[in-house]
């Protein structure tokens, strides 16, 4: 391998990498604003500037565009470095209006950090700055003109990556200001990206608008349920509330990106509608029990059912809004503990197709996070999954009596027929994170968890296994559904000992063939693929 | 609002952009929002969309471009623009005195056009003739070393 130097220690040239990212792979930060390794370069912000040598001359290159070569010398910390970055901050903040305080980007601000580690503690400008204005840029984005740097890394993305390209680049000189089109406003689903690689506090996101100081929240990583592409991200809560989803780069998923829906996608999480606690009873005769109460509840309605029609008058609807380890659970529910019985899943997919972006970002059209998980693990544990219109019409031909519909789903809509057909069953249990119709017609309600509640992994489109990790606790006694469906199985017979998902994951590996190297571990932050159905 | 093009016009533009590649339109947009500003006097924004559609691209690059050049004009003008250059070798000649006799005599300021909607009166950045500072472009023209009595004698035979 040809190699060069970074501050006299010789690295390994990697084809395709620029020196700045060469550099970060060793440790060396090289500053820099308006390269985003998501997006082409511009080299348009000179922060970046570093001492190259080549062929006996020396000079300042954009170490963001330099492609390293045998023999290169590249330094990065020379008094003429150190004093380009000063220039630069100081330039960049000629015109800033040093907001901070009420700024949203404070704590996680490229400018604040770079005036720390590069700037100067003081101005030397003591002209009117001028003052851009503050701008609606679009349905979910601000722009607040004034704190702008000109990277362009917002232009770029609408030209890149959403490939809708509303933002412009305006004027000139000092005047110089990114804009829409008059009457024109960022209108892609992918538009809250753009808040996310600003690196300053010009894009803000008009839901997070001074709703938190960064340094209050607290992170768990996870993954998006709003679709089968299964997004990496980042959930920042703070006192029991998510405040915000952020993308995760995944260069095998979503890359840097995730869109508008999932990122807003989470407010059903804290809605009023969560239910707490679970009932038994249906309708206004719905009377809060203990989880004990519950399943004991459940396990004589099952067997009293088992007993008059046989375990064939029992059905599931599964739902692919639950974890791997959550389908594993419910078909042992229905193998070893009901000892037959019909499952189905329930399908979540929109009539809008496959929405792909110019960069090949895709959201896609089945809005569930684990269909391919659910289909997978549930045929390998009861054999075969049925199509969802055997269980309703065995519903309405009265073959079932009894169903356990497992929930998840925030968007989840029942037709009129199939309402009447539930109202039909003997035993209607519902296992769902909010109060609806359905749940108003059960006989028994089980609480669940929201994805941000429970860990887990899902299975994206691809067959990519990715964690979930619990960030808060269920709200009221709702419980994380491996939970509840082990001590379901349980109640019915089963003798399952694990305490946490990862060791239902465990289980999972042992008895479904393509899961048999997965673990939470080897998971990791970025998933894996798991091998193809066979 | 002007939003159609005349035959002329259009032809003009389409002339000028098949001379750039078929795959870089937007390549041509200077000399074609030059023809559709000769036609309209000024290019509104919804001129500009037309543009943008010509040229096949987003209508928002097209303003950051035009954006970028003072002799695009957003809004109509009068009939004539007297752009006075505020470079250094002109202020230092007279070019503020040249400013404040027409302000005066249009009763306008920077940026205005008087009431009769014949000038406009605005500002410019260096216009490359220093050695005739003061100096002045009135529309397409360069005038050099003026006086606010050389400038009403001009004014006159523009009338
Ligand atoms: S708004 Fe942010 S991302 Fe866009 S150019 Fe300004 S600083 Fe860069
Ligand atoms: S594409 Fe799908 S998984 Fe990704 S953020 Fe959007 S809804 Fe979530
Ligand atoms: S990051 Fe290299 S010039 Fe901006």
């Amino acid at each position: 391998m040809p190699t060069f130097t970074i501050n006299g220690q010789e690295v390994e040239i990697q084809p395709g990498r620029n020196v700045l990212q060469i550099a970060a792979d060793h440790e060396v930060e090289i500053p820099h604003y308006c390269y985003h390794p998501g997006l082409t370069a511009p080299a348009n912000c000179r922060m970046c500037l570093v001492e190259i040598e080549m062929g006996g001359r020396r000079g300042m290159m954009p170490s963001c565009t330099q492609m390293p070569a045998e023999g290169m010398i590249v330094d990065t910390e020379t008094d003429a470095v150190k004093a380009n970055q000063k220039a630069v901050m100081e330039f960049l903040l000629i015109n800033h209006p040093l907001d901070c305080p009420v700024c949203d980007q404070a704590g996680e601000c490229e400018l604040q950090d770079y005036s720390y580690t590069y700037g100067a503690d003081h101005s030397r400008y003591h002209e009117h700055k001028h003052i851009q204005p503050k701008k609606d840029v679009g349905e979910h984005v601000l722009l607040y003109s004034d704190r702008c740097i000109r990277c362009t890394r917002c232009v770029r993305f609408c030209d890149e990556i959403s490939g809708t390209s509303e933002l412009g680049y305006f004027n000139r000189g000092v005047h110089n200001e990114i804009d829409i089109f008059p009457g024109m406003p960022m209108d892609n689903r992918l538009s809250g990206n753009t808040v996310d690689i600003c690196p300053v506090g010009a894009l803000l996101d008009k839901e997070f608008l001074f709703k938190q100081r960064v340094w209050f929240l607290q992170s768990a990583d996870s993954i998006c349920p709003g679709c089968s592409t299964g997004c990496n991200i980042r959930v920042d809560v703070n006192k029991e509330r998510i405040h915000r989803l952020v993308p995760r780069a995944n260069h095998d998923v979503n890359d840097y990106w995730m869109c508008d829906d999932g990122r807003h996608g989470w407010g059903y999480v804290h809605d009023d509608d969560r239910l707490l606690f679970p009932t038994i009873g249906q309708g206004d005769d719905q009377n809060l029990v203990l989880w004990t109460a519950a399943i004991e509840h459940v396990r004589e309605k099952l067997e009293a059912v088992k007993a008059e029609h046989g375990a064939d008058a029992i059905a599931g609807l599964a739902s692919s809004h639950l974890t791997n380890e959550e389908q594993f659970l419910f078909g042992k529910l229905f193998s070893d503990g009901i000892g037959g019985g019909t499952i189905a899943l329930q399908d979540a997919t929109s009539s809008e197709g496959d929405v792909a972006f110019k960069s090949g970002f895709t959201i896609r059209e089945d809005k569930s996070p684990n269909a391919r998980g659910a289909q997978e693990i549930l045929s390998a544990v009861v054999g075969t999954v049925a199509s969802t219109d055997v269980v309703w019409e065995g519903i309405r031909e009265g073959r079932i009596r009894a169903l356990l519909l497992m929930g998840g789903n925030p968007l989840a809509r029942f037709s009129d027929a199939e309402r009447e057909a539930l109202a039909q069953l003997d035993l209607l249990v519902v296992n769902d994170i909010l109060a609806g119709d359905v749940s108003r017609m059960a006989h028994v309600v089980l609480p669940g968890a929201a994805f941000i509640e429970k860990s887990g992994t899902f299975t994206n489109y691809a067959g990519r296994a990715q964690r979930l990790n619990a960030g808060l606790e269920p709200p009221g006694d709702a419980r994380a559904d491996w939970e509840i469906l082990r001590d379901l199985s349980n109640a019915m017979g089963c003798e399952f000992t694990m305490d946490t998902a990862e060791e239902v994951m465990g289980e999972v590996a042992k008895a479904v063939h393509s899961f048999e190297s997965v673990t939470h571990e080897n998971a990791g932050s970025g998933g894996m693929q798991i091998e193809a159905a066979g | 609002m002007p939003v159609e093009l005349t035959p002329e016009t259009r032809a003009q533009c389409e002339a000028i952009i098949s001379r750039y590649p078929d795959d870089w339109k937007e390549a041509a947009i200077l000399p074609v929002l030059h023809a559709v500003q000769k036609e309209w006097g000024y290019v509104p924004m919804d001129g500009l969309k037309l543009v943008a559609e010509m040229l096949e691209m987003p209508p928002a690059r097209a303003a950051g471009v035009m954006s970028f050049y003072p002799m695009f004009f957003k809004a109509p003008l009068g009939q004539h623009v007297i752009q006075v250059c505020s470079t250094l070798s002109c202020v230092l000649c007279g070019a503020k005195d040249l400013v404040e006799h027409l302000k005066e005599k249009l009763q306008v300021d920077v940026e205005g056009t008087s009431a009769d909607g014949k000038w406009t009166l605005a500002k410019a950045e260096c216009i490359a003739a220093c050695e005739g500072a003061p100096a002045i472009r009135i529309d397409d023209k360069l005038y050099r070393d003026l006086s606010p009595d050389r400038l009403d004698e001009l004014m006159a035979e523009l009338d």
